[in-house]
């Protein structure tokens, strides 16, 4: 009994030390975005507001161009998240389902992209957005997320489908339906919660990406969120509590995101990671 | 017009010759039960008709048309899988009507099918559960009520019961066939249970590593297996096969198994020394327990009781021999007893080829 206690004295610790050490940075960034200008620089920092203040949240709202950095983000990653879940569902329903040659080197194939860091391909990806005109475009960008993004939606719904046992596909088509049919469906629906989840995840990294929009975006109006705050970066002066507004304004969208659909993420990752 | 036509049909995988040239004709209305061992090919065949495999060589017919092209959604067959293949977010009454709704059937027309299949199959009160929240014998109805529903020309089964357990499997496969009687569908079943087969078959297609040994009705695989293979996968507890040779003597024909006498019916194709396999049921070993000790010639090794009857296994002539006994009489482990044969109830099998030698038998007495 002592000893089961013990065990649980330090898994209650270490779970308290892991959660202390992703939380703060969220505390400090929500405490500054409500702190003046002045309080935010002073030395020795606070730890809540002194003098609690919404300013930074009304500058960043009334300043020009960032409603538009928000819509441009949301537009981005909206479609970053729809076009991998699109491409992604069919890929995966086709790694899973039929046996192809060179369907192992495929699979390994993309897997291998997850490996490269995605700065190398920035160079690349730059050269063809210019040659096919998409270069400073929002769907040039959303090209971008996507090759980013796919591989790893293809490999967790492969491994989602891959729990559906294939008799559901034949059933159906016994049942007088087309393989589409079939997939739309009778698969489809049952793989909903991984589809969520995947497509959150395609979701939240668009919206956190900062290098592609800073390499393939340059016209101001075009410009995400995450582009919009590191202007708030000036040559003399940083603006913490309007950054800090701007990063919670940019988290709560995420937050909001992920409250919603929880059940399913958590379906979603656990069925994949179990069954796959 | 045959309901399901099967000619010299081939499937080959990569370096592997799954069914070797197989025909068999299905008459409508028909029971046919596909039994062999795991890999026999079996599914394979089954899977061939439903339009889920392809054809290698050879011609599947379905009421006079051939359809190895046609894909599995044209073929108007309806199939019951191993693992039922439910639509796990359908609720009952859905997954029934999946196929009519297909059809772009009414919503009148979809709710009277559905629900006179439900009614035939005592799902009434389940149709608006989810396959999770029923029982294995219940997803098994569903199953077939998703085939009901399509008044399809040909029923298949893919080892539907092996899920269950023993007592429902045992029910069904009595729902199973009262079904088939009601709606005297042409059905095509598959198992590996020889009992499956033989308690639910209008005829049986015995299969082995891609061919057919035999097809026949459940006497004639029983009473006149074609080869030891039939032999002995037809029938439990399974045939005893025991090898010898011909042999001659003042009494005429028998085998000469371990220096023991084994009669035998003539054979003109018998020659005395040639290898040959002495088959006999279990209910065919004659096992007296009162015999006089000089006649012993077996040894009681393990009694099992079946509730009607009790099957021995003894050790006779360095073999084990089963034989079933009426289980009034007594018997115990160790016990030394006589066992005996009659000439017109053994089966002998030629040592090469394992085909029945009684077969000229057969022919002669018209069976």
């Amino acid at each position: 009994m002592q000893h089961r206690r013990g065990f649980w004295l330090f898994v209650g610790t270490a779970l308290l030390i892991m959660a202390a050490y992703n939380l703060t940075p969220f505390f400090w960034m929500i405490s500054s975005s409500f702190k003046t200008d002045i309080e935010v620089t002073s030395y020795p920092a606070t730890l809540l507001p002194q003098a609690f203040t919404t300013a930074a949240y009304a500058r960043i709202w009334d300043q020009e161009g960032f409603v538009l950095y928000f819509i441009n983000s949301i537009k981005v990653s909206g479609g970053t998240a729809v076009l991998s879940a699109a491409v992604g569902i069919f890929a995966a329903y086709g790694f899973s389902r039929f046996r192809f040659q060179g369907r192992t080197a495929l699979m390994a194939m993309l897997l291998i992209t997850q490996m490269l860091p995605g700065v190398l391909l920035v160079g690349p990806y730059f050269k063809m957005l210019s040659l096919v005109d998409l270069y400073d475009t929002h769907l040039g960008l959303i090209l971008a997320q996507t090759s980013i993004t796919l591989p790893f939606t293809v490999w967790m719904l492969k491994g989602y489908i891959d729990t559906i046992p294939v008799e559901i596909d034949q059933a159906a088509m016994m049942d007088g339906a087309t393989r589409f049919q079939s997939l739309i469906h009778c698969v489809f629906p049952n793989v909903l919660p991984g589809l969520v989840a995947t497509t959150v995840f395609s979701f939240l990294l668009a919206w956190g990406d900062l290098l592609w929009a800073l390499c393939l975006i340059t016209t101001p109006e075009k410009q995400t969120m995450t582009l919009g705050i590191t202007n708030l970066v000036g040559q003399f002066r940083v603006l913490w509590s309007d950054i800090m507004a701007a990063t919670v304004i940019g988290c709560a969208i995420p937050a909001v995101f992920y409250l919603m659909l929880q059940r399913y993420l958590i379906t979603g990752v656990a069925g994949a990671a179990v069954k796959g | 017009m045959t309901a399901v036509t099967i000619r010299n049909l081939n499937k080959h995988y990569a370096g592997y010759h799954a069914i070797r040239n197989i025909s068999i004709a299905i008459e409508p209305e028909e029971f046919v039960v596909l039994v062999g061992p795991s890999g026999c090919g079996k599914s394979t065949l089954l899977r061939m008709i439903a339009g889920l495999e392809t054809v290698s060589s050879g011609e599947i017919e379905i009421v006079g048309k051939v359809v190895n092209e046609v894909p599995a959604k044209d073929r108007n067959i309806a199939m019951v899988f191993q693992n039922y293949a439910l639509y796990p977010h359908k609720t009952v009454f859905e997954n029934m009507a999946f196929s009519l709704r297909l059809k772009k059937q009414s919503r009148d027309v979809v709710d009277r099918r559905v629900r006179e299949a439900a009614a035939i199959l005592d799902l009434g009160p389940l149709l608006d559960r989810k396959p999770s929240q029923l029982s294995g014998g219940q997803r098994q109805r569903v199953a077939m009520g998703r085939a009901i529903v399509r008044d399809s020309k040909v029923f298949l089964f893919d080892e539907p019961l092996s899920n269950l357990d023993a007592k429902l499997r045992v029910q069904m496969r009595t729902e199973i066939r009262s079904l088939h009687q009601r709606l005297g569908c042409t059905t095509v079943y598959v198992t590996h249970d020889q009992i499956e087969a033989m308690t639910m078959a209008d005829r049986i297609v015995v299969m082995n590593t891609g061919v057919v040994e035999q097809i026949g009705t459940p006497d004639e695989l029983y009473d006149r297996p074609a080869n030891l293979f039939v032999a002995g996968f037809i029938g439990s507890p399974s045939m005893n096969l025991l090898e010898g040779t011909f042999a001659t003597d003042a009494g005429g024909l028998y085998v000469d198994h371990e220096g023991h006498r084994l009669p035998c019916i003539a054979l003109s194709a018998a020659r005395a020394g040639t290898d040959v396999t002495y088959g006999v049921r279990p209910e065919h070993v004659h096992v007296a327990v009162n015999a006089d000790p000089d006649r012993h010639n077996a040894t009681v090794r393990v009694v099992e009781l079946t509730g009607p009857d009790r099957i021995v296994a003894l050790d006779f002539a360095g073999d084990t021999l089963i034989a079933t006994m009426d289980k009034k009489t007594p018997v115990a482990t160790g016990q030394k007893v006589e066992v005996s044969f009659q000439a017109d109830e053994a089966h002998l099998f030629d040592g090469k080829t394992g085909s029945n030698l009684n077969s000229e038998r057969y022919a002669s007495n018209g069976e």
